[in-house]
């Protein structure tokens, strides 16, 4: 069977418009779902970012009560109320050692080595009665 | 001979129907792109553009071990929009005036506020009202809930049209500790004094900003974010600020005001050396997250914004001064029974002695604070000499205090003293300073005889905790000799003796160096006798100073046992309860003992 060049010509084109149609459907539908990805990600960033923002608020509203706890006044009423009875010393308490701290603990080493009377140490000979 | 497919009728009709979708698109196009252009992108960014302002976190306030005097922390004003509500949710309104600490009839109160009356150019309107506020402030976990610990929030009761706004607020954890030096940020989010205000510049950070689009539910549409600019939180401010010496220094004062009921009070405690303020109160003080309830009064910071006169703490000038010029000696002695005196061919009459003197030493001039002697010294040296030795001193001009609205002191130049201000300034009269300028003169000396600015801040960090801006102790100019100040150290030692005016400052084996005052207040021009100042400053140890205190108490007269405020027993028993405080905290080391390691050292170095 023959065909007329014009018709042969005409089906190509059609056939080629289906392709290219089909082909340029085929990248709007990705292009389509190139955005929605693209949505899903920022969206997904987004609620990182604002459970990164809440975890932040989270931390300075904890770092805010731990101070409000740690207060010296806070920790008075605490001692006050547990009746640990805690307190700073008072400065008669305190004694201070002025001596030479070396010579003292040298001194109370070394107590044995040199006593007032030499004691005499008798020799053996190794066997003798 | 088929012609297959393509026949000519069928390609007609294909290619028409072809070209009238394309051109009916296209006539679209234009419609849309062209014509219609200007109204849909103005609808188009009314409807969908958003700009949002991401607000940056403010920086925190340390002291100086990193305690925090001051940080920001997001709360929930909580309200209703009255046309949202349901009938239904009634039954919970109960449950939700528990939560928010409010009444129930707030709520039908502000259910029942559904317009509000308004006036424009066409007369009186009533709007709708969207929100009206329940409360505000409320913390998070009240909002949200606490679902680790199942106690139930304000979300969880699920009552439409009740909902909150998130706002940052100012939060400051140690109450009144230090309030007068961190200021306070207001409602408007606008610092209003103190650290807060003067460091602003640093704490407040840069706020940023997107540009976005929304859904029809108002909802970002993230994808869409064209521009973006991250907001830079604040940097976290270091002051030299300790905790526990601010807490020790406002324990005296509660002490001094239970016991005493002064007008006002304050103390200064200070790094001998450096000049860094370690602590710093006043009183009456407030509580700084309740600063609107407090009297105008109780938000001065008596420290730097209020003069008074000196009185004989002010001698260490004319002392200092005569000795650095070398007019005199510690052993120098002046009769100080005289009463009159002649000054430049005129006979001027000296101030009383609250008791008889004759011939003292200048050393027992400072130790037994005679008005006689420190007017005699002053002499010495003249008018002109003199003034310049209190300007270099630092009264009569700010001490560099950042904040607080300081003050300048009064001093007049010599061509304006009358006849008798040679004899009253050296005591102390005639001049008026401020605590802090007082504090720094006795710093002086502490330090050597360098005239330090007293510092407030160490450091500035980013968020990250690493330094951005570290402080350095700032000398201004160096008053008297290194030797003097060695020498006027010694000389105030014999005050805390009990041969000086505060033997009850004297800690044995640490060397109190300080003066008292006791000015008399000026009450309708003429000085008081019921009305006193009492004051002590001071340092120690005198050889080897670490701190500096200054206890000045004002008009504490009436709950005194004799009716009469004096420094020695009004401020010095103070500064020793600060100072056995601090030898604990500072680990300062008695005196003597040091003399005895260093000789230990010496003779260690010798073999």
């Amino acid at each position: 069977m023959n065909k007329s060049p014009s018709s042969a010509f005409v089906n190509q084109l059609l056939v080629y418009t289906l392709v290219m149609l089909a082909f340029t459907g085929s990248i709007g539908f990705g292009t389509v779902w190139l955005r929605h990805e693209i949505s899903l990600a920022a969206n997904r960033d987004k609620n990182l970012q604002s459970h990164l923002d809440e975890v932040q608020r989270h931390l300075d509203q904890l770092t805010a009560e731990i101070a409000a706890v740690q207060t010296p006044d806070a920790l008075i009423r605490l001692d006050s109320s547990l009746r640990l009875g805690l307190d700073t010393p008072r400065q008669e308490q305190i004694e201070y050692v002025t001596a030479n701290v070396e010579q003292r603990l040298a001194a109370k080493r070394n107590a044995g080595v040199f006593i007032a009377e030499v004691q005499p140490v008798a020799l053996r000979r190794k066997g003798a009665p | 001979m088929s012609k297959g497919f393509a026949s000519n009728y069928r390609m007609v009709l294909l290619a028409t129907g072809i070209f009238l979708c394309f051109g009916g698109i296209g006539a679209r196009l234009v419609w849309l792109h062209v014509l219609e252009r200007d109204d849909l992108l103005k609808y188009l960014e009314q409807a969908r553009r958003s700009f949002v302002v991401e607000n940056a976190r403010r920086g925190s306030i340390r002291a100086a071990r990193g305690e925090i005097l001051a940080t920001s922390r997001t709360l929930m004003d909580v309200g209703l929009d009255p046309h949202m509500l349901r009938a239904e949710d009634e039954p919970r309104w109960p449950d939700l005036a528990r939560l928010l600490g409010i009444k129930e009839d707030e709520i039908r109160a502000a259910a029942a506020r559904r317009t509000l009356e308004a006036s424009d150019d066409d007369g009186p309107d009533a709007r709708p009202v969207q929100w009206v506020k329940l409360a505000e402030g409320v913390d998070e976990t009240v909002y949200e809930g606490d679902p680790a610990r199942h106690i139930p929030g304000v979300k969880d009761l699920k009552i439409r049209g009740v909902y909150g706004n998130r706002v940052y607020r100012r939060f400051y954890p140690q109450n009144s500790l230090a309030a007068h030096v961190i200021g306070y940020v207001n409602r408007e989010e606008v610092p209003a004094e103190g650290v807060e205000h003067y460091m602003d510049f640093f704490l407040r950070g840069r706020n940023g900003w997107r540009e976005s689009e929304r859904d029809g539910r108002r909802q970002e549409l993230a994808q869409f974010r064209t521009r973006e600019v991250p907001a830079v939180d604040g940097y976290d401010v270091v002051l030299s600020i300790d905790t526990y010496v601010q807490h020790l220094v406002e324990n005296e004062l509660q002490k001094i005001a239970e016991e005493y009921s002064p007008a006002k009070a304050t103390i200064i405690v200070s790094d001998a050396r450096t000049g860094f303020v370690l602590g710093l109160a006043n009183y009456p003080t407030f509580n700084l997250n309740e600063y609107n309830k407090a009297p105008i009064d109780a938000l001065r910071n008596f420290a730097v914004a209020d003069v008074f006169e000196p009185g004989s703490t002010f001698k260490i000038v004319a002392a200092s001064a005569a000795l650095n010029e070398g007019l005199v000696t510690p052993g120098s002695a002046f009769d100080c029974g005289l009463t009159e005196i002649e000054y430049h061919n005129r006979h001027l009459r000296l101030p009383r002695e609250d008791h008889p003197f004759h011939e003292l030493t200048v050393a027992e001039i400072i130790s037994h604070s005679s008005n006689r002697g420190a007017a005699q010294l002053a002499m010495l040296l003249g008018d002109q000499r003199f003034f310049n030795y209190v300007r270099a001193f630092g009264f009569g001009q700010k001490t560099g205090f950042p904040f607080g609205g300081e003050v300048d002191g009064l001093l007049d130049p010599p061509k304006r003293w009358d006849g008798l201000t040679i004899t009253r300034m050296p005591m102390g009269q005639s001049i008026a300073a401020t605590p802090m300028q007082i504090h720094c003169a006795m710093g002086t000396i502490a330090n050597g005889g360098i005239l330090m600015e007293p510092q407030l801040f160490r450091e500035v960090r980013d968020e990250h905790d690493a330094l951005v801006f570290s402080f350095a102790d700032q000398p201004r100019r160096r008053v008297i000799s290194e030797r003097t100040a060695q020498t006027m150290a010694r000389l105030l030692e014999g005050v805390a003796s009990t041969e000086g005016t505060a033997v009850e400052a004297a800690i044995p084996h640490f060397e109190v160096a300080g003066k008292t005052g006791t000015s008399q207040k000026v009450i309708d021009g003429k000085y008081s006798t019921t009305h006193h100042v009492a004051s002590f400053v001071g340092f120690f140890p005198a050889s080897r100073p670490r701190v500096v205190i200054s206890v000045i108490v004002d008009d504490a007269d009436a709950h005194c046992r004799n009716g009469v405020a004096y420094g020695h027993a009004v401020a010095a028993p103070s500064f020793r309860h600060i100072a056995e405080q601090l030898i604990q905290y500072l680990d300062i080391k008695p005196v003597d003992s040091i003399r005895s390691y260093g000789e230990v050292a010496m003779q260690t170095a010798r073999r």
